[in-house]
């Protein structure tokens, strides 16, 4: 309980660092265009008091105040929850952003995380238990084909083939926008539609890894001791299939969970490619456009959610290997 | 004669490997009298668990059975059988206690959930009754059955974890029970409660048992009967007093000389040196004589065959006629 | 010198729904010279194994504390103290689990000389080599062999190899020679040995089986344990030939005749049960009282303490009727 604390704690402070590091970095890159703005308002004859409150207004920000303390204002907003306002989208409050955005992230990599985790996790199995034989190399090859694929190719062709040459579904977009947003059949049944090929390129760039991954687990249970003598027992195939299951998932453990932290930043490709509103095509369009405060956020979100995905592995391992538990 | 539990005919067990099949045991012969216990000995790597499996048709990748027929009275050659058939008759007409019965247990479960699960493959109707079956062998074996029953496997010491693997070979009452080095992790004390409810199970419930080990001193205490293996082969075979008083191969008598002692000079007892050779495709000649003090060259030309000393006495080497071999121990 | 003051360890286990803890180890005090060997020997679960993992410092303790040349290992970890906890390493039982399958022997051995940067890299193969020569084994024939292309007995000691790696000064070994055959048992204990005055080693020795107690520790130490408590130790001749504890005797005399030799122990002691008692109800006296044949009301009330048997020698036993046993019961 106690490292369970303290690890928390660990986390919030990396948060934190990572949080201070982002909000420096970002001020040193070039283009800024907040002081673009400021020099546009002077050049129009503005004096430096009205375009410093006209900035303020429009971005939120004192622009000659010095970086330390709009640092500390910062932080003084983030605690309150307040992430800032949006520079593109004029004076859109970030939170409202990101928080329209997260859904999609999280139902397409999320999707695309089980599923393909599911696929790796069986073809994982079955080539360990069919090793060297004719079904081990043609999977085997194939996962790691795939794996060695980025997943924008392989959604460019599927983007290609299902949308342009046989047109079987949409393009573009994540939902039908003459269809009501509400948990209504038509709504959902349209996300469901749109999804399929996002998750689809995403499942298909994850899968072989998985698979490969699931194969050297599993072809280390297959050589314990347990194994051989669960034959012995008499226990069903079933039953000894469970038993590999299980005790291969344990190694695989940790890289799904941090898999699940590293989902936001994952799947910026397959986002723009399909232009899906999600957190990926906006981290993209804010760094191009510099949207400090969307960027910032966006930033911190990404390394919180792998931060907090390395606690959450780290604790709930110990929760399902009964050895580590004590 | 009494009746024969059952008969191992002719068995041939190869691994495959990169230099050609590896022979892991080469046409053994082996009866077990109902009743009786049966001593395996021989050293690391000379086919004894090899043999066991075999028993049950188990043998591990990429190791197969080559030829040979194991027949069980009552059930007729196990190799005939169907799957499903071979897997009902493991455990509950021939369990084993595995060696290294250390990691023979799901480290994700704790040990009440393998027997349950015991239960369910075995079609078996109530499994709390087994439950309360297994708690009580614990007993027996002077383990706390609750706490045992409650653990999972890491949390009990070495030999805590052997015995429970006894007890679990023990659940189904089965006929035959192949005990595989099962007191190796074993403290003396413990090693005579379990010798004590091996040589019970056997008087009371008629089990037959095959005993294998390293450890001459245990053999000599349960076996009625005792094998000597080298090599994948069987070198002699005696029944257990004429075994330890007169061994006559070479090879055993080389293994009753490598015990360390209580008494005498500490460092009388002497190893034995050198390995036995991999048998990679047809052999000439002895496999022993490498290693052996009474090489002739004889040896080289022939390999020796199974030949009766005695009424149950039998050894295969050239120079049981010519040397006693009436050692002492 | 390698010593260990008064330590604990407890386990939590489940019971029932409840939570409880065992005591595993219970107040051990013992200590091991440079380039000495100790054995340890007990019925299973005594806590042997647990012992040994706090001596080498992979399990830290509940209670008490662990040095390795005056340098206190068991409490955070320095600089320092983690270089003295390098001195120990432990030989486990099982060479399986100690090699990782997927690693050549010499991938293997590199791992540990470069994470302690024991060797420059442009040393690394030669040093790997010099181990394996060390411990018998052929560098040509097992550097670039996966652990199961090797025998058992070359396996035992491509482990032994490992735990040099980081040129200890004290080695623990659990049951490192249990699995092996008796054949090819005493070649391995004669190995320990070499390797240990060689390199100026102390050693200690965890096995059940007196007979390889005697073997490897002859001039050494011998600590008998029970419940988790050590309940006689001394001189391992002296206390294999005239045991003074009940339960030291009871060990003994429990050997099969084969094994012991012959004409050891003429007298057989049984003890009273063949039941230990269980870690969470452990009797408020002496804990060998509810099992022991000599047994007196006396000892059901208080826990002895480890004494001096004779003032002449250096041998200790945890028991009430010391007296009374060392001289008559057992010639
Ligand atoms: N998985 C395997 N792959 C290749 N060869 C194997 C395998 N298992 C066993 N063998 C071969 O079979 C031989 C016999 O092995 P087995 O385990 O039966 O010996 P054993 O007498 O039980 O030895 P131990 O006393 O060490 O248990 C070995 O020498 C080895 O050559
Ligand atoms: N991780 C753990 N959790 C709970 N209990 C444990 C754990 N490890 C050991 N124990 C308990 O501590 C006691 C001592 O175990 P230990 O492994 O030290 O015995 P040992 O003397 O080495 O026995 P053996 O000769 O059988 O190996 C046992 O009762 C065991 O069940
Ligand atoms: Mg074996
Ligand atoms: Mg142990």
């Amino acid at each position: 309980m106690m490292r369970t604390i303290r690890r928390f704690g660990v986390a919030v402070v990396m948060i934190w660092m990572v949080t201070t590091l982002t909000f420096f970095l970002i001020r040193l890159m070039p283009g800024n265009p907040i002081a673009t703005a400021y020099q546009t308002l002077l050049q129009q004859g503005m004096t430096a008091q009205q375009a410093a409150v006209q900035i303020h207004i429009l971005y939120d920000v004192y622009p000659n105040q010095p970086v330390l303390t709009q640092y500390f204002v910062y932080l003084w907003n983030l605690v309150h929850g307040n992430l800032g306002t949006s520079i593109v989208y004029t004076g859109r409050p970030v939170l409202g952003l990101i928080l329209a955005a997260a859904p999609w992230t999280l139902l397409l990599v999320s999707m695309g995380l089980l599923i393909s985790f599911v696929i790796g996790l069986l073809l994982g199995v079955i080539v360990a238990i069919h090793r060297d034989t004719w079904i081990d190399n043609l999977t085997s090859q194939v996962a790691s084909v795939f794996h060695g694929v980025p997943n924008y190719i392989t959604g460019f062709i599927f983007l290609y083939f299902f949308t342009v040459m046989w047109p079987w579904f949409p393009f573009g977009n994540i939902y039908n926008p003459s269809i009501a947003v509400g948990l209504t059949f038509p709504f959902v049944a349209s996300v469901a539609y749109h999804a399929v090929l996002p998750v689809a390129a995403y499942v298909f760039g994850a899968f072989g890894g998985w698979t490969l991954s699931t194969k050297s687990a599993a072809m280390a249970v297959l050589g314990d001791d347990f194994m051989m003598a669960d034959k012995i027992r008499g226990l069903t195939s079933a039953q000894r299939l469970d038993h590999l299951v299980n005790n291969s998932i344990l190694p695989l453990f940790t890289g799904f969970v941090l898999s699940l932290g590293f989902m936001f930043g994952g799947s910026v490709f397959i986002e723009s490619m399909f232009s899906i509103p999600g957190l990926g095509y906006l981290v993209q369009s804010a760094t191009t456009q510099r949207d400090y405060p969307v960027m910032q956020a966006t930033f911190m979100l990404l390394s919180a959610a792998v931060i907090l995905a390395n606690f959450a592995a780290d604790t709930l391992y110990s929760r399902i290997d009964p050895r580590i538990r004590n | 004669m009494s009746e024969v539990a059952v008969a191992v005919d002719d068995l041939v067990v190869e691994f495959s490997s990169d230099e050609g099949p590896v022979r892991a045991v080469d046409r053994v012969n082996l009866q077990l009298e109902r009743g009786k216990i049966l001593g395996l000995i021989g050293e690391s790597g000379c086919g004894k668990t090899t043999v066991a499996h075999a028993m049950l048709n188990a043998v591990a990748e990429p190791g197969r059975i080559v030829r040979g027929r194991i027949h069980y009275a009552g059930h007729g050659d196990l190799l005939g059988m169907s799957e499903e058939a071979q897997r009902l008759f493991r455990w509950q007409h021939v369990s084993v206690v595995f060696q290294a019965s250390q990691n023979t247990l799901n480290p994700l479960q704790r040990i009440e959930a393998q027997i349950r699960e015991l239960a369910r493959a075995h079609r078996i109707s109530n499994p709390n009754a087994l439950v309360g079956r297994a708690r009580e062998i614990c007993d027996r074996l002077r383990l706390d059955g609750r706490r045992m029953l409650d653990a999972y496997p890491h949390q009990l010491s070495g030999g805590m974890r052997q015995r429970v693997g006894i007890m679990l070979a023990l659940l189904l009452q089965p006929e035959i029970i192949l005990f595989d080095e099962p007191t190796t992790a074993l403290d003396s004390l413990s090693q005579e409660s379990v010798l004590r409810i091996i040589e019970e199970i056997h008087a009371k419930e008629g089990i037959s048992g095959v005993f294998i080990t390293h450890d001459l001193g245990i053999v000599a205490e349960v076996a009625d009967v005792v094998a000597v293996m080298y090599a994948g082969r069987i070198v002699e075979t005696a029944p257990t007093g004429t075994l330890f008083n007169a061994p006559r191969h070479p090879y055993s008598r080389a293994l009753l000389n490598a015990l360390p002692r209580l008494t005498g000079d500490p460092r009388a007892a002497k190893g034995l040196t050198g390995a036995p050779p991999k048998v990679v495709g047809e052999v000439a000649g002895c496999l022993f004589r490498e290693r052996c003090r009474f090489q002739t060259a004889q040896c080289k030309m022939a390999e020796p065959v199974l030949t009766s000393v005695d009424a149950d006495h039998r050894v295969a080497c050239f120079k049981i006629n010519e040397e006693d071999g009436r050692a002492s121990v | 010198m390698l010593a260990c003051d008064q330590v604990v360890k407890r386990f939590a286990i489940r019971r029932g729904w409840r939570a409880q803890l065992v005591t595993a180890v219970n107040q051990v005090s013992i200590s091991v010279p440079a380039a000495q060997v100790l054995c340890i020997v007990g019925e299973s679960g005594c806590g042997k194994t647990t012992l040994g993992k706090m001596l080498a410092g992979v399990l830290p303790p509940t209670e008490g504390s662990v040095t390795v040349d005056g340098v206190e290992v068991s409490a955070r970890r320095t600089a320092e103290r983690e270089r003295a906890a390098l001195k120990v390493q432990l030989v486990h039982q099982d060479p399986f689990s100690t090699l990782n399958p997927v690693h050549t022997i010499g991938e293997e051995l590199s791992l540990p000389l470069i994470h302690h940067r024991i060797v420059p890299k442009s040393h690394l193969r030669e040093e790997c080599e010099r181990l394996l020569t060390l411990t018998g084994l052929n560098p040509k024939a097992v550097l670039d062999k996966y652990p199961h292309e090797l025998s058992g007995g070359q396996r035992q000691r491509a482990v032994l190899a490992l735990a040099l790696s980081v040129r200890p000064r004290y080695l623990v070994a659990d049951e490192a020679v249990s699995m092996v055959d008796v054949s090819s048992r005493l070649i391995m204990l004669d190995l320990f040995l070499e390797i240990a005055s060689t390199q100026d080693l102390g050693l200690v020795f965890i096995t059940h089986d007196f007979g390889v107690a005697r073997y490897v520790g002859y001039e050494g130490t011998i600590t008998v344990m029970y419940l988790g408590r050590v309940v006689e130790q001394g001189p391992t001749e002296q206390v294999i030939h005239h045991p003074c504890h009940p339960y030291t005797q009871v060990l003994l005399s429990s050997i099969p005749a084969l094994q012991a030799g012959r004409d050891f122990m003429p007298q057989k002691i049984v003890p009273r049960s063949f039941e230990v008692p269980s870690l969470e109800h452990l009797p408020v006296g002496c804990v060998f009282e509810p099992r022991c044949p000599f047994a007196t009301e006396a000892c059901s009330q208080s826990a002895p303490q480890l004494r001096a048997t004779d003032k002449a020698s250096s041998q200790q036993a945890a028991c009430l009727l010391v007296e009374a046993t060392s001289t008559g019961v057992v010639g």
